[in-house]
């Protein structure tokens, strides 16, 4: 068995490759000139300006967090650009066609190519190269049925009332140390609003590609449904393979209001590094969602990439009969570590999450949940089911599981499994002997594990997921 | 002389002059707990092992070793245990005399400053410094009253090791010290119980307790650990055990009254198809706060492990489960299951579990399972219907919610005086 | 079909098998008998090729190859078909995703199209029934939550569904109650078309009364130490198999 798991290990990634545009990019470095830059740059009013240089103000009285099963040395922020736009569309294009020709060829060798989505799948796509927003494609479409979906640089301008209530509503400032460095230096992003009982026509989507070397990648994105809406969000992410690391930390801010339904799906596949361990994306990523009455938010991720993850998509389930979800699966392999989960904090009455989490760790990698589930003494016949499961390819991996359980109700039930196993001998022997090659039988065994988060994805993203772990896991057991 | 320990100015704090700080073995064990006490941070909800405890009274400050020697009073709740051989700590002091018991072939019990230097670097080992609970470090760096048991190898103890600790009659806010070592021989059997109780003061005390288990190949030992303190007590103690080959720790544990209960639990697994068998009920009601942190450590291969641990949390009380299980790179085919259920009896209760996994093997089976719940109203209902009241059948459920734990208490007297105190506890409860 | 010449096996530098030597045509039924730890279920292993069961002398031909270096897969899409005597759960796998994936495997070796989801499915609905197993189980991950009977069902299931030219049974018949095994049995020769070879091993003669053999081999201590007809495993289930030691 060990062979193939050394050939796993060689897997190459995929989406590695570096494109060739002309882009203007800040020196490296972070000080009050360089968010008064970014500020400039956009145009900004001088609320947003002020806004960022509170979070600024606090985040250097604050330090990195240590408490996750990480270990990595510490991002020197002298060493980070915070600022990258390619420089051809300084001018922001109108439409798909006056993007520039490289961008959308890069897009294309992700397989996304923009018109075919437009056309065939009918997602509304937003994509955010390096920093910068490029396009965004059938905003005409959304328009009619009122719904907003537009590059948070431009709603800004266009909407300052729904960007000065809510930004930062979900996470403050100061939340934590990324989320204050990005409320600083955030360059762009999606920004999305579902007015009142408005069924969003389409999936929404956006793309994440980091480009330049030694930049960051600080997007923020703000999704409101309004009473009674529903949407469905996806988001996608790749990054060139470079030597050295680099620097993700994005914001994710879900308001769901009374009867709103939002779905956010993620695929991760920022570059991981190489077999060695050397360079590769540090993932810091804060999202997290309020639900008000009635509400619901799902959070559907499927992390195969990134040298470092740290990652805890939440819900805040305020208001009464509101509902969380949280399904992942995270795939680690070589060096990989990811130390990814979620919080659901019950405050409401009749409030419900359920958490699915699969852990699949390969190679040298080490693969943690953390997730906290916390009942308030209001969360009046709260329920929460946890199911956490690793898998275990290889014996030099990590699998490990810390869930917080925190109750104050009487009334409140939670409840927690999890389980560890392998893919054994038996099991790839019996495939064998019916003629499945030892990959097609781990692949399958590990799709079959995945199977209930995998369920959860819309179709086109389920497909995806299914293939990117196939690739991922090309050659990884015998 | 009176030694004495002000916790807000810990930088001051010397090594106690003693006879056992002057045994060359134990000192640099003593100094480097010291120096660790030292330099960590208070117990506070800052410090993620101290996360949900209430620690204020540390902010007392100035607390005094208690040194003097008392008899067990004979008020002592004891368990009527016949043929046991009994050690009695007052305030952690010894009170009873070593020498008058009367102890059967293959077994011996002296002080730490009796043993042979092997001896004594044995538990020296055992007192590594402890990255996590401060506060035994502190245990380790001033305590004086060490007992050693040990058995030969191939003995078969039939009497019971009973250890009767009180905390009592303190004028000032004092810490009492004690620990006790025991080395089980290969293929010997023991068991021991370990009872907790104290006299309601007006003063702070604060029990420091760790009891180290050393098992050889194939030994076997039963092991019951009850506290049952008044509200004025806290304890912060620890188990250890180390097993060898074959060995088998089977333990119980009690968390019912106190103001504040930590216990440590650590096993390490270091030899091949060694067992454990942890098992547990707190009850913390009033405003107590009880909080059990278990790590099993399955650094061989071959191992198994079975936790279960119950709490019902009434009143403002509060209960803390932390349950580690750790599998070291190589452990492979470790079996390992944990498994804790909570039942919150009213909203000011509070409950706060974390069951953690950690593993570095491929080919182990490990399950843990959490659940936080309250009184199945449908249960209730149903005994309602028979004609038993409401208060009733709430209790006979709370009873059956941990009857599966008490039932493992093999020891007819332990397990009698268990349900005697389990029903004096309900009908205190609503 | 099969030729086995002086065939010496080893698992973790133990040696199994000393010299086992066997000859089986086209539609012949071989019982394997032999007690516990004679090497029944390591002769199954060695010849699917499972990892760590190592061949050190001797060699095995199927069809006129030598199959000794092709890998496990290889050798099932040749045509050799174990049934195990403990079939290994896959939770998350379903059935029919597994059994597309071999048939999938297998035609594409044979150089055929894959069938199409209708005509799978309909195979596969059609081999359940032959078996007495519900369609449903075909939802099921692989031998999920599977009674003994079930397992053993499934596996004869695969056997038909794949139609290989050598089966191995190994101890197909441990743990079946008299109906299941009557089950096995009609499904097995069912399969039996005057080209498809089998080799039944076991350790009691029961099966033999349902799976009827042309040949019955004892195999001790790593090799063959007699051969005969059906009725050496009457003789060899009325005597013991302390019998074997004095021959």
């Amino acid at each position: 068995m060990s062979e193939v798991i050394d050939q796993y290990v060689k897997t190459e990634y995929e989406a590695g490759f570096v494109t060739d545009i002309e882009s203007e990019t800040l020196p490296p470095g972070l000080n009050e000139e360089v968010i008064r830059f970014i500020s400039a740059k956009k145009n900004e009013p001088e609320w947003l300006l002020d806004w960022r240089l509170k979070a600024y103000r606090q985040f250097v009285e604050m330090e990195e967090p240590e408490w996750a099963h990480l270990n990595y040395p510490k991002i020197d922020l002298n060493e980070v650009s915070f600022y990258s736009a390619p420089k051809s569309i300084n001018d922001a294009p109108k439409s798909l066609d006056e993007v520039d020709p490289e961008l959308i060829e890069t897009y294309n060798k992700l397989g996304i190519p923009l018109h075919e989505q437009e056309v065939l799948a009918g997602v509304a796509v937003d994509v955010v190269f390096d920093s910068v927003s490029v396009a965004t494609t059938f905003k005409e479409k959304l328009a009619e049925a009122g719904v907003i979906f537009c590059p948070i640089s431009e709603a800004v301008h266009q909407y300052p009332e729904l960007i000065q209530k809510y930004l930062g509503s979900v996470v403050p400032q100061k939340d934590n140390y990324f989320a204050a460095l990005n409320s600083a230096v955030f360059s762009d992003g999606s920004f999305v609003y579902i007015p009142k009982g408005v069924r969003c026509p389409m999936e929404l989507s956006t793309y994440f590609r980091i480009n330049e070397a030694k930049t960051g990648q600080f997007e923020r994105t703000l999704i409101i449904a309004d009473e009674g809406s529903h949407v469905s969000y996806l988001e996608g992410c790749t990054a060139p393979m470079r030597d050295e690391n680099q620097l993700h930390a994005a914001v994710v801010e879900l308001v769901a209001l009374d009867k709103a339904n939002i779905k956010y799906s993620t695929v991760q596949n920022w570059y991981p590094g190489d077999e060695n361990g050397k360079g590769g994306i540090y993932n810091f990523v804060t999202k997290r969602g309020i639900c008000h009455d009635n509400a619901k938010i799902s959070w559907t991720q499927v992390e195969t990439g990134s040298a470092i993850t740290w990652k805890y998509p939440s819900v805040v389930l305020r208001g009464n009969n509101s509902v969380g979800e949280f399904y992942s699966v995270a795939l680690t392999r070589n060096y990989q570590q990811a130390d990814t989960g979620t919080k659901m904090i019950h405050l409401g009455k009749n409030t419900k999450s359920t958490i699915i989490s699969k852990g699949i760790s390969a190679g040298k990698s080490q693969n943690a949940y953390r997730g906290l589930v916390r009942m308030s003494p209001r969360a009046d016949g709260a329920r929460n089911y946890t199911q956490c499961d690793s898998l275990l390819i290889g014996d030099q991996c990590g699998a490990h599981t810390f869930p917080y359980i925190e109750s104050k109700h009487p009334n409140a039930i939670v409840e927690h499994e999890a389980t560890t196993s392998k893919v054994s001998d038996d099991q790839l022997f019996l495939c064998q002997q019916r003629g499945i090659d030892t990959e097609k039988a781990v692949s399958m065994i590990v799709n079959g594990f995945c199977k209930e988060v995998f369920k959860e994805l819309p179709m086109e993203f389920a497909v995806e997921a299914g293939k990117l772990l196939e690739v991922s896991l090309e050659g990884s057991v015998g | 002389m009176n030694y004495q320990i002000d916790l807000q100015n810990r930088e001051q704090l010397s090594l106690n002059s003693s006879e056992l700080s002057d045994i060359k073995e134990l000192y640099q064990q003593r100094n480097d707990s010291l120096d660790a006490f030292k330099q960590a941070s208070l117990p506070s909800r800052k410090v993620e092992h101290w996360k949900y405890n209430d620690m204020t009274f540390l902010k007392e400050g100035e607390f005094e070793l208690a040194t003097q020697t008392r008899p067990m009073p004979t008020s002592y709740p004891a368990i009527a245990i016949e043929d046991a051989i009994e050690l009695h700590f007052n305030n952690g002091v010894l009170a009873n005399d070593l020498a008058a018991l009367d102890l059967p072939q293959g077994l011996r019990i002296r002080k730490l400053q009796e043993c042979s230097a092997d001896k004594i670097s044995l538990l020296a080992k055992m007192n590594q410094v402890n990255e996590k609970n401060m506060l035994l470090n502190l245990n380790q760096a001033l305590c004086d009253n060490i007992i050693v048991i040990e058995t030969l190898d191939n003995v078969q103890l039939n009497q019971m090791i009973y250890i009767k600790h009180l905390t009592s009659d303190l004028q000032n806010n004092a810490i009492a010290s004690s620990q006790i070592f025991v080395m089980v021989g290969r293929s010997s059997e023991l068991s021991i119980l370990e009872q907790f109780e104290s006299e309601l003061t007006n003063a702070i005390t604060l029990s420091l307790q760790q009891s180290f288990f050393q098992l050889s190949e194939n030994s076997h030992v039963k092991h019951y650990r009850l506290n049952v303190e008044k509200d004025s007590a806290h304890q912060v103690g620890q188990v250890k055990a180390t097993l060898e080959k074959d060995a088998v720790f089977d333990s119980f544990y009690l968390g019912l009254g106190s103001k504040l209960n930590r216990t440590d639990i650590d096993i390490l697994h270091q030899g091949n198809n060694a067992h454990v068998e942890l098992n547990g009920i707190y009850l913390p009601a009033n405003e107590q706060r009880i909080d059990y942190h278990s790590n099993i450590e399955h650094q061989v291969p071959h191992c198994t492990s079975n936790e279960i641990f119950r709490g019902i949390i009434a009143d403002k009380s509060s209960a803390v489960f932390n349950g580690k299980i750790h599998i070291f790179k190589d452990a492979q085919k470790s079996d390992a299951f944990l498994n804790n259920k909570n039942l919150l009896l009213t909203n000011q209760a509070e409950v706060n579990t974390k069951p953690e996994l950690e593993i570095y093997a491929d080919d182990v089976k490990c399950a843990h399972g959490a659940t936080v719940a309250q009184l199945d109203d449908k249960s209730v209902y149903y005994l309602q219907t028979r004609g038993i009241n409401k208060k009733r059948a709430r209790k006979m459920l709370s009873i059956a919610f941990i009857q599966e734990l008490v039932n493992k208490v093999k020891q007819d007297a332990v397990r009698k005086h268990l349900v005697s105190l389990l029903d004096d506890y309900m009908s205190h409860i609503d | 079909m099969l030729k086995i010449n002086n065939l010496h096996a080893k698992v973790e530098d133990k040696d199994i098998l000393k010299g086992l030597s066997l000859e089986i045509k086209p539609g012949e039924v071989h019982a394997i008998m032999g007690p516990n730890g004679s090497g029944k279920s390591t002769f199954g292993y060695v010849l699917s090729g499972r990892e760590g069961y190592e061949v050190t002398d001797g060699e095995i031909e199927f069809e006129g190859k030598n199959i000794l270096e092709l890998e496990a897969d290889e050798r099932a899409k040749e045509g050799l078909f174990l049934a195990f005597q403990y079939p290994v759960e896959i939770p998350g796998v379903s059935n029919m995703e597994f059994l597309k994936a071999s048939i999938d495997a297998t035609r594409e070796y044979q150089g055929k199209e894959p069938l199409d989801a209708v005509s799978f499915m309909k195979l596969a609905r059609e081999k359940c029934q032959q078996v007495n197993l519900d369609q449903n189980f075909l939802k099921r991950g692989v031998n999920e939550g599977f009674s003994g009977g079930e397992k053993k069902r499934n596996e004869i299931m695969q056997m038909m569904l794949l139609e290989p030219k050598l089966c191995i049974l190994d101890e197909t018949d441990s743990g079946l109650d008299i109906d299941a095994l009557q089950v096995v049995a009609d499904g097995v020769n069912a399969c039996r078309d005057g080209n498809r070879s089998f080799i039944v091993v076991t350790h009691y003669q029961r099966l033999l009364d349902y799976i009827v053999p042309d040949y019955v081999h004892v195999l001790s201590n790593g090799k063959i130490i007699k051969s005969g007809g059906k009725e050496l495993a009457l003789e060899l289930e009325e005597k013991g198999y302390s019998w074997i030691d004095k021959l």
